[in-house]
């Protein structure tokens, strides 16, 4: 990859312009997303959330931090588990995106211990050592550069704390890798069209799952941005991967 | 093949019949809230399964994964029964394990025996039929399940699953969609021959005319 083009899905484009780019999908699909997002996986997102929410064994009183936190589905379970006197910080690139999470947790009776905060995963403006969990679900693929971004992340961890990363990786099982590449390149822009009456966008998704690295190139990447003891953890024949990375 | 997805499910699905239980029976929730997040580690020897069970704003959790636990109760599936589900024998009296606070079990015993619910169909269906089945006798022996009551429960969880579209995908409905997924990928296919058939008709309709 050169210096100043990146990737958008499988198209090159100027490194200033994917920020941008990445924002129209959000915005173009933000107020279906909920709707698309169950259809897309059969609803098996939630359970692949929940063992997340698990493996942040959160505790009450914590700060957490849910970036490309989107309509808020970890958020909502984290204000519940820190309580009254922990914080939960929603933090989105895209303010579409960040007013549905906003109006869903409000309609869920989520306040008091929540915060909304526009913000890019590679400039987070929060002081170091401010939180105790970091969570970013199917994120860190549209991030422009993502070692920058766990750099930050890293950051703003208190040391102690951990990372969470959840996001669509390798299959590690061929039959399902063509299964789910025939559904995620054919179906999904299809299912997109009659959904959301957008295909570019599901597209876009599609191809950005592909290009994101699989399992051990990020727990590579996370060794590099400074987290100790990486691990990951295949769901689903490695559709999906959660990584665990701590500041120690 | 499916790792801690299959897990994780189980687990909700039970924790969620648990839940919807608990709603018609404001004793045990009250005493729930006591219980708020202090952690447990179950686990089951025979069959071996290990659990963390916790309250977490008012509902009961049932998680694959846990730290700290605050305590550890060990035994066979059977004596588990016995001490949590019965309550006819005494926690000292029993094969059961505890390590760790002593008093916290005995709070959980106190929730878990009184709470209402059909544990029968609950353990058969993810324990598998064998073992659901002399856990199913076991239990028939000694507790009459008010009929009602339980076709009540059944309801209210139906509805709620269908409300909540089809929170927790079981086993039929994900073979339903792998199956429909099939022949939406087979309809594409066609529809792409059809596609490109009426081009190419196009265009040699488009070049016969030119001509
Ligand atoms: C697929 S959604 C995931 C939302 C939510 N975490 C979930 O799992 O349902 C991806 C989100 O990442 C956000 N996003 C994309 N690039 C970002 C960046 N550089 N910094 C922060 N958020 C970003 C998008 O606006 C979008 O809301």
């Amino acid at each position: 990859m050169s210096d100043d083009t990146t990737h958008f899905g499988f198209q090159k484009v100027k490194t200033s312009e994917k920020a941008g780019r990445v924002a129209d999908v959000f915005h173009s699909v933000a107020a279906k997303y909920d709707l698309m997002n169950d259809l897309m996986s059969g609803g098996i997102h939630r359970i692949w959330k929940r063992y997340t929410i698990e493996m942040s064994a959160a505790r009450p009183k914590q700060k957490i931090l849910d970036i490309a936190g989107g309509t808020g589905d970890l958020s909502y379970q984290f204000s519940r588990i820190v309580g009254p006197d922990g914080l939960v910080v929603l933090a989105d690139i895209n303010d579409s995106m960040i007013k549905v999470g906003r109006d869903r947790l409000t309609d869920r009776g989520v306040a008091g211990n929540i915060e909304y905060c526009q913000a890019d995963a590679q400039y987070l403006p929060f002081p170091d050592n401010t939180f105790d969990c970091i969570t970013i679900a199917f994120g860190l693929r549209n991030v422009t550069d993502k070692d920058m971004a766990l750099e930050s992340m890293y950051r703003v961890l208190k040391p102690g704390g951990r990372l969470l990363v959840l996001e669509f990786s390798k299959p590690n099982n061929p039959v399902v890798e063509k299964i789910y590449d025939q559904y995620s390149f054919r179906l999904l822009p299809m299912m997109g069209k009659l959904v959301a009456n957008d295909s570019e966008s599901y597209k876009y998704l599609a191809e950005s799952i592909r290009m994101h690295p699989d399992q051990e190139t990020l727990k590579g990447m996370m060794e590099n941005a400074g987290f100790k003891e990486c691990e990951y953890h295949n769901m689903t024949s490695g559709i999906v991967a959660l990584h665990k990375g701590l500041k120690i | 093949m499916f790792g801690p997805t299959v897990t994780t499910t189980a687990l909700a699905s039970v924790q969620l019949m648990i839940n919807q239980a608990l709603k018609f029976d404001p004793v045990s929730k009250l005493r729930l809230q006591s219980l708020e997040g202090r952690l447990v580690r179950l686990t089951i020897n025979n069959p071996a399964f290990v659990c963390f069970i916790t309250a977490i704003d008012g509902e009961l959790r049932l998680q694959s994964h846990g730290e700290q636990p605050e305590a550890e109760i060990r035994g066979s599936l059977s004596d588990l029964i016995k001490v949590f589900i019965e309550g006819k024998t005494n926690l000292a009296d029993s094969q059961v394990e505890i390590i760790g606070s002593a008093g916290l079990v005995q709070q959980w015993q106190e929730f878990s025996k009184d709470i209402e619910i059909d544990w029968e169909e609950i353990i058969s269906q993810y324990a598998g039929d064998t073992i659901g089945h002399q856990v199913a006798e076991v239990i028939r022996s000694s507790h009459a399940w008010g009929k009602a009551r339980r076709e009540n429960i059944r309801n209210q969880l139906l509805e709620y699953a269908i409300e909540e579209k089809q929170l927790l995908p079981n086993q039929a409905l994900f073979k339903d969609f792998c199956e429909r997924n099939q022949q939406l990928r087979l309809d594409i296919d066609r529809l792409e021959a059809r596609i490109e058939r009426l081009t190419q008709l196009l265009i040699d309709d488009e070049s016969t005319s030119k001509d």
